[in-house]
């Protein structure tokens, strides 16, 4: 089975009608022998089989792929050279689009780094900001879609961070991805949806941050119960992220962490905290939030808040 | 909204004194009465609001009470809640900033732990916060400041602290019945603030004059009182009510209100602006007009827990007071020179007064009669690791 589903993961072109007639004849005895045998399926499903999808993910930043022990140079305007120290971000909605323009949207599998429709992308390959000890990372989101067999896949759309029906929870009773201490927000009631630290050398501050999270968050204000339930945002900041042109079978997510500072002095700290930390008031958060397609001053209820085009994620 | 506010307190004192002597009558009340817990507190005074996904028990109150004074339940094993939070000075360190569990200076000053559970907010400024659940996450887990540092990387070592020592699995049994393995990070939260919301305060000479104690007020403190009522002083604007707070919440009530005020300690620049790294709500909010915002702390046990002020730059009430009745904080010198007193952010109740020096003998007498000896002292809130 495993090996079938190693198979589907790079089946989407180039393979056979030989080789797709096999596999779904499996798929449809596997589900004939799970079920009962009064079959009622329409012939609309009848070509709708279950197709695995992995996105895998790269990032870099000055050409090198990023882990805890790459040193990168020439970043942002002060041409600074650098290491990470954390860099990790959730992704949800993950969505395939077909060249019909349909839109498929990925059941993500249960495992360490995804659930509840939420997936951690992790690069830290290293505990404790890179200091401590070999730590696993994630740099796949892996699901599946129900689609035509011959469906055919043109591009992907991802929002980053943590749903807002998610982010509230209580983090220390959730588990596995949701339930890492480092990438709670607990001052501001939810989770970092992308924390990208990095030791700069000769920098002004140990570390110049990056943490993406929802601000303005207040609870539902006639819930008489204070219970901090139902919380709304001023700034959900949630990106959109659309790849267009991007083939699961053979194309990779590039984050570029280059790209992501190239207009910031990660070298210094302009005010607020360290970097960026998604103040609104913080200098550094217009220039970083304008890579993702935001605009830092401007709140959910303003069309134009994500109107920007991201330039960090692509296709590789 | 002054006469709101005289009519407010108007009707509590009558709610009060109408309580005395009174004897109890059970009603079905839609939950205002129902608790497991011995909250131990007046019969006239309202309860807190108990989260229905962690009611009070004695159990977790009595476990939390241990997590809470257990230093091992930080990363590097030096620092307990209660370090910065100690019972004999109302829950509050002494300090003008506390210190983290790895020498981190923070930014703001210990607040008095008393009556938190009455808190329609938590900590300094932040309208995020209004679960004690919640808050614990803050110093247990933080960051930035590092409090007690417990982190990714050491969390799991912590937790066998706990495990490992031998008081502990009776008592998170007994909080969490249900639970095949209750030795975990979520109870661990849960039975902290459990704990936090049970440190409850009515028992004053304040207090209980309201029941029916006349001689527990001096004459002084009545004229206290009576100058901290007035539209001339104006304090009971933001430290009105039972829990001398506007930011106050609990079971009666249908309408919260989340306030936050500027009192004009800083002007840096003439802009308004607060230091950088303790500017209040605007730390949360970005809206410029949110700059020097803070919570109303309870005025209970006030004479106990000085330094005043979110960042502790004030070390007496008759210092306080003079900064109130100047309407504001004038500093002449150094990196945060400005005049508070015209900041464009300032609440418009803190608009100065003249005070004589009787008045102000009578005003820090009246807060004097706001302490609660009992609290201090009540092994029921006491270290239980002290005598071992």
């Amino acid at each position: 089975m495993q090996a079938l589903k190693e198979y589907f993961k790079t089946r989407h072109k180039n393979v056979s009608r030989t080789a797709l007639s096999i596999s779904t004849m499996l798929l449809l005895a596997a589900c004939s022998s799970s079920s009962d045998s009064n079959s009622s399926s329409s012939n609309d499903s009848d070509s709708r089989i279950e197709i695995p999808i992995t996105i895998p993910f790269s990032a870099q930043a000055s050409g090198l792929s990023v882990d805890c022990a790459a040193t990168f140079t020439g970043l942002g305007v002060a041409n600074a050279s650098g290491s990470i120290l954390d860099f990790r971000f959730y992704v949800h909605n993950v969505t395939l689009i077909s060249d019909s323009g349909g839109r498929y949207e990925v059941t993500l599998d249960d495992n360490n780094y995804q659930g509840g429709g939420v997936g951690l992308v992790d690069f830290q390959d290293m505990d404790d900001t890179c200091s401590g000890a070999v730590a696993s990372t994630n740099k796949q989101i892996t699901g599946s879609v129900t689609a035509d067999e011959d469906v055919v896949f043109n591009d992907l759309e991802f929002t980053i961070g943590v749903p807002a029906n998610l982010n509230h929870e209580d983090p220390s009773a959730a588990t596995g991805h949701l339930n890492i201490l480092g990438m709670h927000w607990n001052w501001q009631g939810g989770y970092k949806h992308i924390r990208m630290d990095v030791a700069v050398v000769g920098g002004a501050v140990p570390s110049w941050n990056f943490h993406l999270g929802s601000t303005g968050c207040t609870p539902d204000p006639t819930d008489p119960l204070n219970t901090g339930a139902a919380v709304s945002c001023d700034r959900t900041n949630l990106p959109i992220v659309s790849l267009a042109n991007f083939d699961p079978a053979s194309d990779t997510v590039l984050v570029d962490y280059g790209e992501l500072v190239s207009t910031s002095d990660v070298s210094a700290n302009a005010g607020g905290a360290p970097g960026c930390m998604s103040g609104q008031t913080d200098p550094e958060c217009a220039a970083i939030f304008s890579k993702l397609g935001m605009d830092v001053t401007l709140d959910d209820s303003t069309e134009n808040y994500q109107s920007g085009t991201q330039t960090v994620f692509s296709v590789m | 909204m002054i006469d709101v506010q005289k009519v407010f307190m108007s009707l509590l004192i009558i709610i009060m004194l109408a309580a005395c002597g009174e004897s109890q009558t059970t009603v079905d009340d839609g939950g205002v009465n129902a608790t497991a817990f011995d909250w131990q507190i007046p019969s006239n005074m309202p309860l807190p609001i108990e989260p229905s996904d962690n009611p009070m028990s004695q159990a977790k109150f009595e476990l939390g009470r241990h997590l809470f004074f257990d230093r091992r339940l930080s990363g590097n094993g030096t620092q307990s809640c209660g370090s910065c939070h100690e019972q004999a000075l109302s829950f509050t360190d002494g300090l003008a900033k506390s210190v983290g569990s790895t020498g981190q200076v923070l930014a703001r000053n210990s607040q008095s732990l008393l009556n938190v559970a009455y808190n329609a907010t938590l900590t300094w400024a932040n309208f995020s916060l209004v679960t004690l659940e919640r808050q614990a996450l803050v110093p247990l887990f933080g960051e930035d400041p590092v409090e007690q540092g417990i982190t990714d990387a050491n969390r799991d070592d912590v937790l066998q602290r706990i495990i490992d020592e031998p008081r502990y699995l009776s008592l998170f049994e007994d909080a969490f019945p249900k639970d095949l393995n209750p030795i975990d990070v979520a109870n661990v939260v849960d039975s902290i603030a459990s704990f936090v919301r049970g440190l409850v305060s009515f028992d004053s000479s304040f207090d209980r004059f309201f029941q029916g104690d006349t001689s527990a007020l001096s004459t002084s403190a009545r004229r206290g009182r009576t100058l901290f009522n007035g539209e001339d002083l104006e304090c009971f604007h933001c430290h009105g009510g039972y829990n001398f707070s506007d930011s106050t919440v609990d079971r009666n009530m249908t309408f919260i209100s989340r306030p936050f005020h500027n009192t004009g300690l800083f002007n840096i620049g003439g802009t308004g602006a607060y230091p950088e790294d303790n500017s209040g709500l605007i730390e949360l909010t970005g809206k410029p007009s949110d700059m020097g915002k803070f919570r109303a702390p309870t005025l209970r046990n006030i004479a106990i827990t000085a330094p005043y002020m979110h960042d502790g730059s004030m070390s007496s009430l008759g210092e306080v007071i003079d900064f109130y009745a100047a309407g504001g904080r004038n500093i002449e010198s150094g990196p945060n020179t400005g005049d508070g007193r015209f900041s464009p952010f300032k609440d418009g109740f803190i608009s100065g007064f003249d005070l004589t020096e009787q008045d102000k003998t009578d005003l820090i007498v009246f807060l004097n009669s706001l302490t609660d000896n009992t609290f201090l002292t009540n092994p029921r809130f006491g270290n239980p690791w002290e005598a071992l």
